[in-house]
């Protein structure tokens, strides 16, 4: 699908400035995309409240992908948006009110395949290490978000968070994630 | 390529790199496929793959529920910010609506305020107690001008308004009324004295009735000056320069009044009625000075009606009264012990006149 020149010089804005960290990004693209997602949720038996939380989410999926690079621009982000939102709201709606699937549960959307750790993310276990990692304080915590989240490459992390080369954020990275561990361990 | 053999009894879960690679998404699908075979059979490969991916997961969740957190602000600070612009637009909104209402007000009720063109320049006859002489003397009585603006062309602009607004008034239909005197005659008039009540400019609701401030300028049968003081004080209010230019003019326009008295009669009928009969409306709108006398001015069928609203004019003072125009602009009544003089709009006597 070839976008039309107005939503290529749009979107390209957009991912310019999430690429660069600018974070006024989210409340355009959320802005942008409100009506139809509000649209979508509240169709199936969503709340206000819920469309709003699916679309934060959605908003924030966005980011992630681009700032990871593992996003492709292969339709509009508009498009991207309202299948990201479709699976985030069919996984919370099972999850919330154990429904059966609705008509758009199956569909197949290249542009938002989960992955195992998305899956994952809901979990309860998922939230004990959120809260973990809370305690465990920088610079732990900004090194494992950046090699887990953002995905950057133990290059990138040396230059970002200063530390000599990539073998220097490798053995910080081990020592981290032993701590992170003795604090799950310590919590129960 | 990863190869686990089977003799190492080691698998690629313990290798922290490669836990990592798959945890990400980092391998290809087909690697991806091979490597979840080789530890189909591997309990512990398993749940210690599975702890990895918790421990990812649970890093990004963190990630995202920090930028959901910082989203959230952003958005609310945007929502605050368009609240406060609807405050504002709402604000101005209420400023603007008030100011129409005012102004709508003050339409629908400014019908009873008399125009202010009769205002801006009011000519008072005097006469000086020792010569005799009759002259023009400007005086400021509107509120908005200024003492120090050039007399020509305050007398130019008020001439140009007074044309203006005599011509839509006196071109209206003339009134029932055309000829009679006294109080009977005058409650006749109640629509005339309405209407110009209502405001001398009224041209469009069909008014042919003007009200008139008239000057007393003379009382007790002697050229007394009554509004002489008031005017020299006014003038030593003024630089001595613009007296000297504005006296200039006075002796000039004077000695023009005096070539033209007399030149023309007018078919005026004068009426009297007590001061106490001005309508409110007027009195509201227009203060009472002493030495000034309310007068309403009516286009008859026979010329005009012109009611002056005094209590020291009797019926017998009217009998003995003369009218004259001095100049086509202005108009004395000359009674037996006063002489009132009324600064007319221009063309407003073009008809044919008589004496009472």
């Amino acid at each position: 699908m070839k976008p039309t020149l107005f939503f290529l010089n749009d979107d390209a804005k957009i991912l310019d400035l999430i690429k660069k960290g600018d974070e006024e990004a989210l409340v355009i693209v959320y802005s942008q995309n409100k009506n139809a997602i509000f649209s979508l949720v509240m169709r199936n038996n969503g709340s206000e409240h819920d469309a709003d939380d699916v679309l934060q989410e959605s908003v924030v999926i966005l980011w992630e992908r681009v700032k990871s690079g593992r996003f492709e621009y292969t339709a509009k982000l508009s498009t991207f948006l309202y299948a990201v939102a479709k699976n985030v709201w069919s996984r919370k709606r099972m999850r919330k009110m154990r429904e059966p699937a609705t008509e758009f549960d199956n569909d197949a959307f290249a542009t938002t395949d989960q992955s195992p750790l998305d899956e994952m993310i809901s979990s309860e276990r998922s939230r004990t290490i959120a809260d973990a990692l809370e305690q465990l304080g920088d610079p732990c915590k900004t090194l494992l978000l950046l090699y887990y989240w953002e995905e950057r490459s133990q290059e990138e992390i040396a230059v970002q968070m200063g530390f000599a080369n990539a073998a220097t954020v490798k053995s910080k990275k081990y020592t981290c994630k032993k701590m992170l561990e003795k604090i799950l361990k310590n919590n129960g | 390529m990863i190869v686990m053999k089977e003799s190492d009894k080691k698998y690629w879960t313990d290798d922290p790199e490669r836990i990592e690679k798959y945890v990400l998404g980092q391998v290809s699908a087909e690697e991806k496929v091979r490597m979840e075979k080789e530890i189909a059979d591997c309990e512990p490969c398993k749940a210690k793959l599975r702890e990895e991916m918790e421990i990812a997961a649970g890093i990004r969740r963190y990630g995202r529920d920090a930028l959901k957190q910082r989203l959230r602000s952003k958005l609310k600070r945007e929502r605050a910010s368009q609240y406060y612009s609807y405050q504002y637009i709402g604000l101005a909104a209420s400023v603007v609506i008030i100011a129409i209402g005012i102004g709508l007000y003050k339409i629908w009720f400014s019908d009873l305020v008399a125009p202010k063109q009769f205002r801006q320049q009011e000519i008072v006859l005097t006469q000086k107690q020792d010569s005799a002489e009759e002259k023009i003397v400007p005086q400021e009585n509107n509120e908005q001008g200024t003492p120090s603006q050039n007399l020509t062309e305050q007398r130019e602009i008020a001439k140009r308004k007074k044309s203006n607004l005599a011509d839509e008034q006196l071109s209206n239909k003339p009134s029932q009324i055309s000829s009679g005197a006294g109080a009977d005659q005058l409650q006749q008039t109640p629509p005339a004295a309405a209407l110009a009540d209502a405001g001398e400019s009224n041209s469009s609701q069909g008014s042919s009735a003007i009200w008139l401030i008239g000057k007393v300028v003379m009382v007790t049968g002697q050229l007394e000056t009554m509004s002489h003081s008031e005017s020299k004080m006014e003038m030593s209010k003024r630089s001595d320069k613009q007296a000297v230019k504005e006296k200039s003019v006075e002796t000039a326009a004077s000695e023009k009044m005096i070539a033209v008295r007399r030149a023309k009669d007018e078919g005026i009928v004068l009426q009297q009625r007590a001061a106490k009969d001005i309508p409110d409306a007027r009195t509201r709108q227009y203060t009472m000075h002493a030495q000034e006398v309310q007068t309403l001015l009516e286009r008859t069928d026979n010329g005009f009606s012109l009611t002056l609203y005094a209590d020291n004019v009797k019926d017998s003072d009217l009998q003995e009264a003369v009218v004259e125009t001095l100049t086509e602009d202005s108009l004395v009544v000359s009674l037996p012990h006063q002489r009132i003089a009324f600064r007319m709009p221009s063309g407003w006597n073009s008809q044919p006149a008589h004496r009472r």
